[in-house]
């Protein structure tokens, strides 16, 4: 071939060097920034967490250091606090998680009908999830207050016992995952109505023109279309549930005694008041394949159906 | 009318100036910013308003951030931890963090300070601060903040409930249990309030480990939860609670208790003597001006109070030391230790409490008396004395929260006491 190659679009210019060599590889100059940032943020401390999680360190080298290998992860399998912290991290989950996933699509479906006022009720609906967190902990812990909160004064009213709310170890989880039901209901049904909105009218006309009852074209159209909202929604309730920290440290730092106390809360007493951080980092690892392999699991349950 | 204003400042600088001049430079570090980090605590309250002073008397710019408590300790923890070279003048809890720190080599010794015939002023008399109070800011042999503010336990109570039954103030602790008996659920009030929150309820208890005559540790540095006067004194203790305290205790630290006592729903509590400018206080509390204080109540081995103190420190990492010793010793001299009194928060020097200001306007002559009384034979191991306090103090809380929820105090004191034991083992 001795013709001048002809010219096109993403092929590079003769000679050009520095912008020839940016022309080739520019599917790897553009991402180039956010990788950085990535590593830098994510990749790097994660390692040195892995780093950390091998050592019996302290904040302080006034206390003894030195590298034990698996000798933290060995010794989270035989402290019963660890394993209380992961039984009470998935109670939590399994008790906020389906309330909200039931509550959301109930939510949605409604808000997905046309009423009057529509904009105003939506707003209304998704305050809960737009206010900060530990605010939300904090106005619940003053209502949950057994001696001077609200709740108690309006059970009194029914006619019905005083509870002690947070102070009680047995009612403590399912009260911390009513608040985190109250808040991340709307998130679940925000999720699942931009799904009710996008699905195409035409089957549930041919279904009307068949004559399906409405609770039918819900169980044949609406439910399998909405699978891929579901799921998006559960992916990120379950990850977020699992390593809820705020409302729990704002409201009983775990206690009373242990028996709220989720492993993302007992990592951050062993952390910033027992200031062992090799032990920490221990934790955290495990705490990050618990999530990671929920997830996974999440994703492998929704290729199947 | 100026040259009058001109003539009077003259006068006042010619007064002052000898005096001033033989000592200490105010403006030798002008143009330095300070970076100040404070508790959210009374004392902060109290002197914060008065810091554009300081700036105007030595041209030092402070840079301060304060946090509430728990943020606050994490904070500088981890500043400390990282070098602290940009943290200059800190408030510190010596009886908490003060062993950890010095150990570490993270905090000045600030006794060389105070004897600089340079840096600090003649008039500013440390010889005026309570000796109890300064030695419980010694640890390692270093001495790690000029306190500022001081705390002994009291009993508040309640005058009203107290005279309309009959019962005299207690004084013991035989006789303070008998009163919480005899105010439980008279007027919808409990009898007693009591820290019972885990490790924020080890503090409180010292007292009353003290006044059975028991102690943290061993002569040989073990824990002592098995001494039998130790679990004596636990079994009052959470019996109080269990008996005569409010439901929930186990979830009450100090905001709970003095919210509950400034609501009028318990008749007395025994905790920090501080903790009058929040339950006496008609802003925050429906029982101001019916509230009553005592010293301690004394146990079989006599009235044995702790102290506790804050202090402000310097970190070793700071570049600026020197100036900020200027503003260390600026905050506690005599004028703002006067102002921290006037707001009700327990002061460290000896004068200010005689100052004919604070006569004028005390109102309860019996808060200052059960303080001042108790100082001169406080201990100052209000926590174990140990590196790990946060580690040691929850697992003793642990206990404390299984026994007020029924479990035997022997058992799970013997427990505890295996686990400190583990984590003073390390410590060597």
């Amino acid at each position: 071939m001795t013709s001048a190659p002809t010219h096109t679009r993403g092929q590079p210019r003769p000679g050009g060097g520095f912008s020839s060599w940016l022309d080739r590889n520019i599917r790897w100059v553009f991402p180039l920034p956010t990788l950085i940032v990535l590593f830098a943020l994510t990749i790097l401390p994660l390692v040195f967490n892995l780093i950390l999680s091998t050592q019996e360190r302290s904040v302080s080298d006034a206390l003894p250091s030195s590298f034990v290998g698996l000798g933290n992860f060995t010794q989270a399998f035989s402290d019963p606090r660890f394993w209380n912290a992961t039984w009470l991290m998935m109670k939590f989950t399994l008790i906020a998680v389906p309330a909200q996933m039931l509550l959301g699509l109930g939510l949605a479906v409604l808000l997905n009908r046309h009423m009057r006022a529509q904009g105003l009720v939506r707003a209304a609906v998704l305050l809960p999830m737009i206010s900060t967190p530990v605010a939300v902990a904090l106005i619940w812990a003053l209502m949950m207050d057994p001696n001077l909160g609200v709740l108690n004064y309006f059970l009194q009213t029914l006619g019905l016992e005083r509870s002690l709310w947070l102070a009680d170890p047995a009612l403590v989880i399912p009260a911390l995952a009513l608040v985190d039901v109250w808040q991340w209901t709307p998130l679940v049904a925000l999720i699942l109505l931009a799904g009710l909105q996008t699905m195409p009218d035409d089957p549930f006309e041919a279904a009307r023109i068949d004559g399906a009852s409405s609770w039918q074209a819900f169980r044949y159209i609406t439910w399998p279309l909405l699978q891929p909202a579901l799921f998006a929604a559960l992916t990120i309730r379950l990850i977020d549930a699992l390593k809820t920290f705020d409302i729990i440290e704002v409201m009983t730092q775990g206690g009373p005694g242990s028996a709220s106390e989720t492993l993302n809360v007992y990592a951050y007493h062993t952390g910033f008041e027992f200031l062992r951080v090799g032990y920490t980092a221990a934790l955290l690892t495990l705490l990050l394949v618990v999530v990671a392999a929920v997830a996974i699991g999440v994703n492998l349950l929704r290729r199947r159906v | 009318m100026r040259n009058l204003t001109v003539l009077f400042t003259l006068t006042g600088l010619l007064a002052t100036a000898p005096a001033q001049a033989q000592t200490v430079n105010w403006d030798a570090y002008k143009g330095t910013t300070l970076r100040v980090l404070l508790n959210q605590h009374p004392w902060t309250t109290a002197v914060q308003p008065y810091f554009p002073e300081f700036e105007k008397l030595t041209g030092i710019k402070l840079a301060v951030e304060t946090y509430p408590e728990a943020q606050f300790r994490q904070k500088v923890l981890v500043e400390l931890s990282t070098g602290g070279q940009n943290l200059d003048a800190f408030m510190l809890s010596p009886g908490q963090e003060g062993l950890l720190y010095a150990r570490s080599g993270w905090v000045e010794d600030m006794k060389p300070y105070t004897v600089n015939k340079t840096l600090t002023a003649g008039n500013w008399g440390f010889s005026d601060f309570y000796p109890s109070v300064v030695r419980s800011t010694e640890y390692n042999g270093i001495m790690t903040g000029i306190p500022i503010q001081t705390e002994t336990p009291m009993l508040f109570y309640r005058k009203d409930l107290l005279a309309k039954y009959k019962i005299a103030v207690p004084k013991t602790l035989t006789q303070l249990e008998a009163a919480a008996k005899a105010l439980n659920g008279k007027d919808g009030v409990a009898g007693i309030a009591l820290r019972g929150k885990g490790a924020s309820a080890t503090s409180q208890f010292s007292p009353y480990m003290f006044s059975y005559g028991s102690s943290w540790l061993t002569r040989d540095g073990q824990a002592n939860f098995t001494d039998p006067k130790f679990i004596q004194a636990m079994n009052m203790y959470t019996g109080l609670l269990r008996n005569y305290g409010p439901p929930a205790a186990v979830t009450m630290s100090w905001p709970e208790v003095t919210n509950l006592f400034a609501q009028g729903k318990v008749a007395m509590f025994t905790d920090a003597s501080l903790f009058r400018s929040i339950v006496d206080d008609p802003k925050s509390s429906t029982v101001a001006g019916k509230v009553g204080y005592a010293p301690f109540p004394a146990g079989p081995a006599g009235r044995k109070p702790y102290v506790t103190t804050w202090a402000l420190s310097i970190s070793k990492g700071s570049k600026n030391k020197q100036a900020a010793w200027l503003f260390t010793q600026w905050a506690t001299n005599r004028e703002n230790q006067l102002r921290v009194l006037l707001q009700d928060v327990p002061a460290v020097r000896r004068s200010v409490w005689n100052d004919p200001t604070f006569k004028k306007q005390e109102t309860s002559p019996e808060w200052t008396q059960a303080h001042l009384s108790q100082l001169a034979s406080a201990n100052p191991l209000w926590n174990p004395p140990v590196s790990q306090v946060g580690e040691v103090r929850d697992a003793l809380g642990q206990a404390i929260v299984s026994i007020l929820q029924g479990g035997n105090t022997a058992d799970l004191l013997k427990r505890a006491e295996q686990t400190v034991n583990t984590i003073i083992s390390k410590e060597k």
